[in-house]
């Protein structure tokens, strides 16, 4: 997991990058955002502490946080729409407060709460948002007004004037014109708040879809924790505007490399005190950090947390076997849920773990 | 929702040659002005300030001058041209200020509150086009509704009242003196859109500007030649006289000069608004 700064020192976006328009190359995969100490304060309110922030080409990035931590903040930001007081960012290589159009038309946005004008029906409001990006033949546009409009299900209500509309249809609304221009960056804030179990998962699939045709970034932010371990690659969480942890999606629900990678057990002993022994060689390794037991249906699930992943899974099956009195039932790697390590963070304060 | 067809993912392919991605300096602008035009008309705001004002800025003048006749059956046709030239252009100064808080002391806070502005704002249009579409079209259809159209019929049933048809140069002269009142107005209530967030204080300054003004001109005469407030007393003394007097004069270029500089503190403040 990224190791996360209490303080981190604003860095200036690469002048070079930005005013050459394009990304920067990190390891094979382009940065698609890239912030650098942003941060945004309202008087005296600390929106958003000094932020670095890094998302890669085609991938699902979830933003998570409690209310109030900044991640709206944090993406009108990005979209230019308030400005940073500290810091840097930049979106495809794009200074964020000086290439505020020129990146919003690679982008697609849906907000938290989105609004439109009562008056349009959801095809004139679809045209309306279409025509900033393409500037025709009309019916080109009318084309992907309508291929857009049945993609999210609104075909038998195009026409309807939006006023009318349910909290389900608005946001299928707000997916449908955050994608009208086939966005290379799309980035949804809150989009399943106010969906039920089959919007939700409409909305999975069109960010899956985005990501599979078109090679599409996704940034999201969101409560619903299940969905962002479905279908996310990486996670960033925020706590009261600073980051606590930032890493890919495997690597925080297996604890990360190297310092809290966790073993899991479950084990049946086969002679008196076979797991009294096995217990004491783990625990004279050097790599195992804690051991924590818990009976379970007449057998024992122990967890033990390592330093060293190599020598753990090399040498804890061969520890706890050497003696004879112990039978494995299973052993793996813990994986975590999401949730525990969001409320971990979250509640726990923040970490470094890197 | 549905996964996409064959057929449709072909089409879209040609449909991608097709598409020409938009581009200019301020871009969005055309967008956005087509979307306020389409506010008027799809809101009926067009005929319900076209028959408001069309009652009261030809109506009230065309019955005065009718008065007129009525009550001075000897009056002559200029006399009775000018009687109801100068209702006309007071109902028309008023109307147009008036009209101008009805229909935009939300044009920009609305959008802001209502976040509208942030939904658009989130798309390849530049807010300097946000700020522009609303001044032109807004200044496009008020013109037409508080002045032109009423103008227009004022002209051709003036005739029937006077037996002479008024100056047509002069009268258009006089409506180009409020029409730069009206933009004057409608400036300064978008610049005051980027800087309040209440409706109410908008509409208590433009309107208490106008007010104020007319109470000012008679204990600080010199004043009415930095704003727009005796525009109607100017464009009567152009229709009357064939000329304008300085102090008229004087207004019509500070008014000028107040215009761009609204506009432009407008464009700087809602640049750097928090959206």
């Amino acid at each position: 997991m990224k190791t996360v700064r209490e303080d981190g020192p604003p860095a200036g976006a690469d002048p070079d990058v930005a005013r050459r328009g394009e990304e920067p190359e990190r390891g094979g995969a382009r940065t698609i955002i890239d912030t650098r100490g942003l941060a945004k304060s309202y008087k005296r309110v600390h929106a958003l502490k000094p932020l670095d922030l890094k998302v890669s080409e085609s991938s699902i990035f979830g933003f998570l946080g409690p209310n109030g931590a900044g991640k709206s903040t944090t993406i009108k930001l990005l979209l230019g729409l308030v400005k940073p007081t500290a810091g840097s960012g930049t979106v495809f290589g794009r200074d964020i407060t000086a290439g505020g159009v020129e990146i919003r038309r690679r982008v697609g946005y849906l907000a938290q709460e989105p609004q439109y004008y009562g008056h349009m029906t959801a095809r004139q409001t679809l045209r309306f948002a279409a025509r900033f990006f393409y500037s025709g033949p009309e019916s080109a546009i009318e084309r992907r007004v309508s291929e857009t409009l049945r993609l999210v299900g609104l075909d038998d209500r195009a026409d309807r004037r939006i006023k009318g509309f349910s909290g389900g249809e608005r946001q299928r609304l707000g997916l449908a014109q955050a994608q009208v221009n086939e966005p290379e960056l799309l980035i949804l804030d809150e989009p399943a708040a106010s969906l039920d179990p089959m919007g939700r998962r409409d909305v999975l699939a069109v960010i899956e879809r985005l990501r599979e045709e078109r090679g599409a970034t996704v940034f999201y932010s969101t409560h619903i924790l299940d969905d962002v371990q479905r279908v996310s690659d990486a996670v960033a969480i925020l706590k009261n505007g600073r980051l606590v942890a930032q890493a890919p999606i495997e690597e925080l629900l297996t604890g990360g490399t190297g310092s809290a990678a966790v073993y899991e057990l479950v084990l049946k002993e086969g002679s008196s005190g076979g797991l009294n022994e096995a217990r004491e060689r783990l625990r004279a390794a050097p790599w195992v950090s804690s051991l924590e037991e818990n009976p379970e249906n007449g057998r024992a699930r122990w967890l033990v947390g390592v330093t060293d992943e190599d020598a753990a899974e090399e040498g804890i099956l061969r520890l706890v076997l050497e003696g004879r009195g112990v039978r494995v039932a299973s052993f793996g790697r813990k994986r975590r849920s999401l949730e525990e390590v969001f409320l971990g963070l979250v509640e726990g304060g923040s970490r470094d773990a890197g | 929702m549905r996964a996409r067809e064959p057929g449709v993912e072909a089409g879209q392919r040609a449909e991608e040659t097709e598409l020409e991605p938009a581009a200019g300096p301020l871009s969005g602008f055309r967008n956005l002005a087509s979307k306020e035009s389409r506010e008027w008309v799809a809101s009926w705001a067009w005929l319900v300030h076209g028959v408001i004002w069309l009652v009261i800025v030809a109506g009230v003048p065309l019955f005065v001058a009718f008065s007129r006749t009525v009550r001075q059956p000897g009056a002559s046709a200029q006399e009775v041209n000018e009687v109801g030239a100068l209702m006309f252009f007071v109902m028309g100064a008023v109307a147009s200020v008036i009209a101008v808080i009805a229909k935009t002391q939300g044009a920009i806070i609305g959008e802001k509150q209502s976040g509208t502005a942030a939904w658009v704002l989130s798309k390849p249009a530049s807010r300097k086009a946000f700020v522009l579409a609303k001044l032109a079209v807004n200044f496009r259809w008020l013109l037409v509704v508080t002045i032109l159209v009423p103008g227009v019929v004022f002209y051709a049933a003036m005739p029937a009242i006077s037996n002479f048809p008024p100056p047509p140069l002069l009268f258009a002269g006089g409506i180009g003196i409020l029409a730069l009142g009206l933009f004057f107005y409608l400036a300064l209530s978008l610049l005051l859109g980027t800087v309040f967030d209440s409706r109410g204080a908008l509409a208590a300054v433009v309107f208490g500007f106008m007010v104020g003004g007319f109470m000012l001109s008679n204990y600080a005469p010199w004043l009415t030649a930095a704003f727009p407030w005796l525009f109607f007393e100017a464009a009567h003394f152009l229709f009357s006289n064939a000329q304008l007097h300085s102090t008229g004069t004087a207004a019509i270029f500070a008014t000028i000069a107040w215009s761009v500089l609204f506009v432009v503190l407008a464009l700087r403040n809602f640049d750097r608004a928090e959206i």
